[in-house]
């Protein structure tokens, strides 16, 4: 009896000092998007949310160049659930990301055209992210297209 | 084959969500679009110069607020740190305000207007009077009655002087509003407004006139301290306003190529009035003891009139001899009696002396040599005294003994 004293006092212990502090529901989306220039470091840098990020990695996923971030801009917006999206003219993609420690990590990347997006633009239409580009748009979510395979 | 049927489906599902919508704007579009449209409306109502033009902001306010009213909530959360209605109420604030300014506007022009009118008047009257008494000036020595009409030109010259003035520096205050005197630089709409109220350079003319016109009042006068003392408090308080504002006038009412031009002459006008009312003591000291017949060598400053009243003795004492006794005592008595001692110390020393524009060691040694030319004219016979006292108790001494001595002899032969 005492042995199971013991062991159900020490389960109690292990279970709180495991537990994590949730604050939960919260939503982290930009009601707008960021239209943001690169710099000629390949660095982005959104004043409004405090946010700055190196996108060498992104031109040159998507260009296999790692010069054709000059002279760009980075379309950027926050989903409600804390992913970025992340695309920019002659993208044939747009690439989710998640944050980390000090770094953006791709959730996802949504491949959207052949040809390339010519004037896109995001905008926040909760839970989705809507994407536009000329006179389409398409809802996107981290995880792909709404109602599509990716 | 499964993956060409996947990218097969892909691209129709693409096609399919594309075609949903024959017209999809972007928010962020709809964003910028209204601030574009909200900040050029801000501009526009800066910008206006008149009553008119700022209505017409009345009617893009209105229209900006019906256009964007069905995107209120989209620009509730993305305008930054305002929101839809908040800044429609700071156009409609901004416009409200300016509007404002305009009523004072219209106030301030009637007032100038008004200025203006006086302002041109006594301009013609002072020159009238000045001329006048320049002429009298010139006749001076002629009679009593010539003076008397002088001195009444003079009181009335001078009044006038101080009324353009001071509707001069009403002018100033009317033409700079405290509020735009006191910002360090001022904006183009800034700018705009107060030139609305003058269009042209009349203002920084009548600054100009007004100087002239106090110099001119100084060279065609022979004042005394006391008038002295009141142009110095009027120019202070000229200079006072001149430098709260001068700048900012220049800077809206100067051609462009002209401003450091005006700017320069107008500081070259103060600085002469300064030099003028500074002059002005020594040539009246001057004129004084010429009136009097005695030509001084000419002075502008504390030492040189020391200098000159010590040559000017010096020279009489060393033609003592030369001259007959009768002539250097008129000379005298013309410099002493009639200019130093009735006018000079009297009036000005004090004046000089506290104004810092004589020293107490030169008017000593001014005065030790008056003192010793008197002296040398004058000789002191103090000694004459002594011997003829000396005789006196002598003369008495011996009657005294001689009378002692004689009483002996009379009681010897009782």
């Amino acid at each position: 009896m005492k042995q199971l004293i013991f062991l159900f006092l020490f389960l109690i212990l292990i279970t709180a000092a495991c537990s994590v502090l949730t604050l939960q529901p919260a939503n982290f989306s930009w009601p707008l998007e960021s239209v943001l220039p690169v710099d000629d470091n390949g660095k982005v840098t959104e004043d409004r949310y405090s946010i700055e990020v190196n996108t060498v990695g992104l031109f040159f996923e998507e260009f296999q160049d790692s010069l054709s971030f000059k002279g760009k801009e980075v379309r950027m917006i926050r989903d409600n659930q804390g992913f970025y999206f992340m695309t920019a003219s002659n993208f044939k993609n747009v690439y989710v990301f998640k944050a980390d420690e000090g770094k953006l990590v791709q959730e996802n990347k949504i491949f959207i055209s052949e040809f390339g997006l010519q004037t896109p633009a995001f905008n926040q239409r909760d839970p989705y992210i809507e994407l536009v580009d000329g006179t389409n748009k398409m809802n996107l979510t981290h995880k792909g297209v709404e109602g599509g395979s990716k | 084959m499964k993956s060409n049927y996947l990218i097969k489906s892909f691209l129709l599902l693409i096609t399919f969500c594309f075609s949903i919508s024959i017209f999809a704007q972007s928010d962020r579009e709809i964003v910028d679009k209204f601030k574009a449209e909200y900040t050029s409306i801000e501009k526009s109502i800066k910008d206006a110069t008149t009553l008119q033009e700022l209505n017409l902001v009345l009617d893009k306010i209105t229209m900006l607020k019906q256009e964007y009213a069905q995107h209120k909530e989209l620009l509730d959360k993305s305008l930054y740190p305002d929101k839809y209605d908040e800044s429609i109420d700071k156009l409609n604030k901004a416009y409200l305000l300016r509007q404002g300014d305009f009523s004072t506007i219209d106030v301030l022009q009637t007032e100038v207007g008004e200025l203006k009118q006086q302002v041109e008047f006594l301009n013609r009257r002072n020159n009238e009077l000045l001329v006048q008494v320049q002429k009298l000036e010139a006749q001076r020595e002629k009679d009593a009655k010539t003076i008397k009409k002088l001195e009444n030109l003079v009181v009335e010259l001078r009044s006038s002087i101080r009324e353009r003035d001071e509707l001069v520096l009403s002018m100033i205050d009317s033409l700079m509003p405290p509020t735009v005197r006191n910002k360090e630089a001022l904006t183009l709409e800034d700018k705009n407004m107060v030139a609305a109220e003058e269009k042209n350079d009349n203002v920084l003319n009548n600054v100009k006139i007004t100087i002239k016109d106090n110099i001119r009042f100084i060279k065609a006068t022979s004042l005394k301290p006391n008038d002295l003392e009141q142009i110095k408090d009027q120019q202070k308080d000229f200079v006072t306003k001149w430098q709260k504002v001068g700048v900012k006038l220049i800077e809206v009412y100067a051609e462009d190529g002209k401003k450091s031009e005006e700017l320069k002459q107008i500081d070259e006008l103060f600085n002469d009035w300064t030099s003028a009312v500074k002059r002005e003591a020594w040539e009246t000291i001057s004129d004084e003891f010429s009136l009097n017949g005695i030509e001084l060598m000419s002075f502008k400053n504390g030492d040189e009139f020391a200098n000159s009243v010590e040559m000017f003795v010096g020279d009489e004492l060393k033609n003592l001899g030369v001259k007959s006794d009768e002539e250097s005592k008129r000379i005298y008595a013309q410099f002493a009696d009639s200019t130093w001692f009735a006018t000079i110390q009297p009036v000005w020393i004090n004046y000089l002396i506290e104004n810092k524009m004589l020293t107490d060691e030169n008017k000593n040694k001014m005065e030790s040599k008056i003192a010793e030319w008197k002296n040398a004219l004058y000789p002191s016979n103090w000694w004459i005294y002594l011997i003829i006292a000396l005789v006196v108790i002598v003369g008495a001494g011996a009657v005294f003994f001689f009378m002692k001595r004689k009483k002996p002899a009379s009681n010897v032969s009782e």
